[in-house]
């Protein structure tokens, strides 16, 4: 087990390589110079010259990547091109806003999913589960933009219960994690339950009531770990687009958290940034797989790591 | 008779009995946190480093220039209290306001006028807007509160770019202890000072104690940072904030409709305008681009894709600016007059072209494009939109000979028309993407730069902008007014033409 995750972990070292150089190759590519953008319109050819030479935009490009290199190896990421601050500093505290979201998504998701999914399959056609299914086909439909407006129309304007937007309290997380988390919930209802439909069907489960188990158990102890397995793989996947589309929502609800900065900052040519930016969630994008892989092992054992 | 006696009794009873109460809901309070939301955040809060307006804005609670435009555009002192400029316009001495002090305690005096300009042109600095102080050759210390400005050559808008915002200035002891922090970490001599930045997400303002002038009766401003217009519009409705940013036009009717909310509109320093190439065929004839001003109708797009939000003419100044042209006329709309001359000028049919525009960048920026496109349509001219990224659209606006006709925006961030002449109607400047080109236009234009008597250098301008209005290489769509929403316990919110809004003045009830 453990030399599995050794292993792991130095698989990641080329894709941290190969991710930086991909980046760095591409956002030097596309048109558009940066020393420009930061300089403004009204910038002066000598003014944009001056700024070229303080970020470092006049030297050949494989200098510039070996300077990013070397500075990087010993985290220091370099300063944004927009504000002088701190790559470090500016990514930091939006990286940890965005996993909060994504993971208060993710519980979303798997609560009211899984929830909804067991019971539809427990209750098969049933009008609960009926319904379920209709309203996770308007989930997974619904573009995230509307939807959060629309929530954010009903509970914080008409009904009051909760926040607009920002980050002060708590309460400011709920609408963002809906919004994100519910195309995922819809994703994972609908397979926790054809998941489970198939475990209900098998052998061993026809042993167990044969046993006299009570149902519940029979669910809840035997049915439902098996059924997890490939939903487990989905939310594994879903993470990767929670972290990816939580730009629209963190605009929408004004939650300060990494998309929007990158997004910002690419359309500011701002290097440094996006080059960390970019390289950070490549990092927890792979750790997060590894993660999702070694549940499996927890939730059968059948399941050997090679 | 009577019966009017005692009517006019009771009336004259009755203002004396409102009275109190009327002054009550109308007098300054002092105290209280003012809430103002707003789409983008500040990317710095040291003046030399401002190149945006949301920046600008904030910048300038904090720090203080040595004269500032008031609402008529008139130059008044600031942190200096008088200035006089030498027969031969070279010179100009400024005497210096006295008992200022800078957020940080450190007293403010010529040495410190010295010091920002001598930051500004520090090659260690980088600052991006060094050229906003190209003009002053030298800063000489005549006393702690005298100072002279030694120019290169006479400068006329010399006061008015000494007011734009880049050359605040600030604290010597503060730049000096603190260098390239000082965006996070300012020390102006502004009616506010900055407590707290999480950037992304909100800035928080106190009021400074020891402020020379009128001390607000705000004791905070929170500035929250909502990127969406629609949550900034319900966060109004609701109370949640007290002041927003830009509200977009289409939400306009919904805010009118609130007996809780009221609308601040100002028409601005910014003209949107259709540029038009006249390197690129066909815009290279004359007759061509003055087809085009006939086809276009500003007014219909104002009307039906801005919902009346924009001031309509002729000039490519807004007029609110000092020296615009203030009587130059729309072209007239007169689509069978342009495919006339459209004819003339060997297109009878009409002819394909690209028209470029940014896509939120400017207010309903991509729509105008829409309608501007299906306007020329109607006189066989068609238009293909392309929208690249606002990066990329500058880069290719810089090759000059490349983007035939384009949807842009300029302000004014001296509120003189030297600075934008320069940059868009002079040969060869940088924002001249119409490469526009008439050496008779440079001479005058290097003419009213040192031309100090204002009645005989607006003269010049008018001249200027007559030439460029008949040849026509770009046409006006609109000035854009500034949108502002408030709620109505919030007073004295000031909103300038140069798109500077503080709340110096304002209160809560």
């Amino acid at each position: 087990m453990l030399a599995f995750i050794l292993r792991r972990f130095l698989y990641v070292l080329p894709v941290i390589v190969g991710v930086s150089v991909a980046v760095f190759l591409m956002i030097h590519l596309i048109p558009g110079d940066p020393a420009q953008i930061v300089a403004g319109m009204e910038a002066s050819e000598e003014d944009i010259a001056g700024v070229r030479r303080a970020l470092g935009l006049d030297q050949p490009i494989y200098v510039q990547y070996a300077k990013f290199v070397a500075r990087a190896v010993v985290g220091d990421f370099g300063v944004s091109f927009r504000t002088g601050r701190p790559v470090i500093a500016e990514i930091g505290y939006r990286y940890t806003n965005t996993i909060l979201l994504g993971l208060a998504a993710i519980l979303v998701a798997v609560v009211f999913g899984g929830m909804t999914g067991i019971v539809s399959a427990v209750k098969k056609f049933s009008v609960f589960d009926n319904v379920s299914m209709l309203v996770s086909l308007v989930g997974v439909s619904m573009p995230t933009f509307f939807f959060g407006l629309l929530l954010m129309l009903i509970f914080s304007v008409y009904l009051g219960w909760l926040p607009l937007a920002g980050k002060e309290t708590w309460l400011h997380l709920i609408l963002p994690a809906i919004t994100l988390g519910t195309p995922s919930a819809a994703v994972v209802s609908r397979l926790t339950r054809s998941s489970l439909l198939e475990v209900l069907q098998q052998d061993y489960i026809r042993t167990a009531r044969a046993k006299g188990l009570a149902e519940v158990v029979v669910v809840n102890s035997h049915a439902i770990r098996n059924a997890m397995i490939p939903v487990v793989t989905v939310i594994g996947l879903q993470l990767g687009y929670l972290l990816g589309g939580a730009v629209v929502t963190e605009t929408v609800f004004a939650w300060p958290g990494i998309g929007r900065l990158v997004v910002q900052s690419i359309l500011a040519r701002d290097f440094p940034v996006v080059q960390a930016a970019v390289l950070i969630l490549a990092i927890t994008f792979v750790m997060l797989n590894l993660i999702t892989d070694l549940l499996y092992r927890v939730l059968d054992p059948r399941i050997s790591v090679q | 008779m009577k019966k009017l006696f005692v009517v006019f009794c009771l009336v004259l009873a009755g203002t004396f009995l409102l009275q109190p109460a009327l002054l009550q809901a109308s007098a300054p309070k002092a105290g209280g946190t003012l809430i103002y939301a707003t789409g983008t955040d500040a990317s710095t809060l040291d003046p030399q480093f401002v190149t945006d307006v949301p920046t600008s804005r904030v910048v300038m609670w904090v720090h203080q220039t040595l004269v500032y435009p008031d609402l008529q555009g008139k130059m008044q002192p600031v942190l200096a209290e008088s200035w006089t400029v030498s027969d031969d316009k070279l010179r100009w001495t400024f005497k210096l306001r006295k008992g200022v002090q800078f957020q940080d305690g450190t007293p403010f005096n010529a040495e410190a006028v010295k010091y920002t300009f001598e930051r500004i042109n520090d090659p260690q600095i980088a600052s991006p807007r060094k050229s906003s102080a190209v003009v002053v050759k030298e800063v000489q210390v005549i006393d702690d509160y005298t100072v002279t400005f030694v120019t290169s050559e006479p400068f006329a808008p010399f006061l008015a770019q000494l007011s734009a915002y880049n050359l605040a200035i600030l604290s010597p002891t503060q730049a000096k202890k603190v260098g390239k922090k000082y965006g996070e970490q300012p020390a102006g001599t502004g009616p506010f000072k900055l407590e707290k930045w999480v950037p992304g997400e909100k800035m928080v303002f106190v009021r400074n104690e020891s402020y020379w002038g009128d001390k607000p009766y705000l004791e905070r401003i929170e500035v929250r940072i909502v990127p969406e217009d629609s949550a900034r519009v319900m966060m109004l409705l609701s109370g949640d904030v007290d002041v927003i940013a830009s509200v977009p036009p289409v939400m306009l009717s919904r805010l009118d409709k609130s007996k809780d909310v009221n609308i601040i509109k100002q028409t601005g320093f910014r003209t949107n305008y259709i540029g038009m190439n006249n390197k690129v065929k066909p815009f290279d004839n004359p007759l061509v681009r003055k087809a085009l001003t006939h086809a276009i109708n500003p007014e219909a797009i104002v009307k039906g894709v801005l919902a009346g939000v924009g001031t309509l003419g002729g000039a490519f100044e807004s007029p609110v600016i000092p020296g615009a042209h203030k009587s130059l006329p729309r072209y007239t709309y007169d689509p069978a007059l342009a495919k006339k001359l459209l004819a003339e000028a060997g297109y009878p049919d009409g002819f394909d072209t690209d028209l470029y525009t940014p896509t939120g960048r400017y207010l309903m920026d991509r729509q105008v494009a829409e309608a501007v496109q299906a306007q020329l349509k109607e006189v066989g001219v068609k238009a293909r939109i392309q929208s690249p990224d606002w990066g990329t659209l500058i880069s290719l606006l810089n090759k000059y000979d490349q983007v035939p006709m384009f949807l842009m925006g300029k302000g004014s961030p001296t509120g003189d028309l030297d600075f934008t002449l320069a940059l868009t109607t002079q040969c060869g400047g940088k924002m001249n993407h119409f490469s526009y080109c008439n050496q008779e236009v440079d001479k005058l234009i290097k003419l009213q730069r040192g031309t100090v008597n204002v009645e005989e250098r607006y003269k010049i301008l008018d001249k200027i902008q007559e030439i460029f209005f008949e040849e026509a290489p770009a046409v006006v769509l609109y000035y854009e007014d500034q949108i502002f929403g408030h709620r109505t316990k919030v007073h004295g919110v000031e909103v300038n033409p140069n798109e500077f809004i503080h709340f110096f003045k304002a209160w809560k009830d």
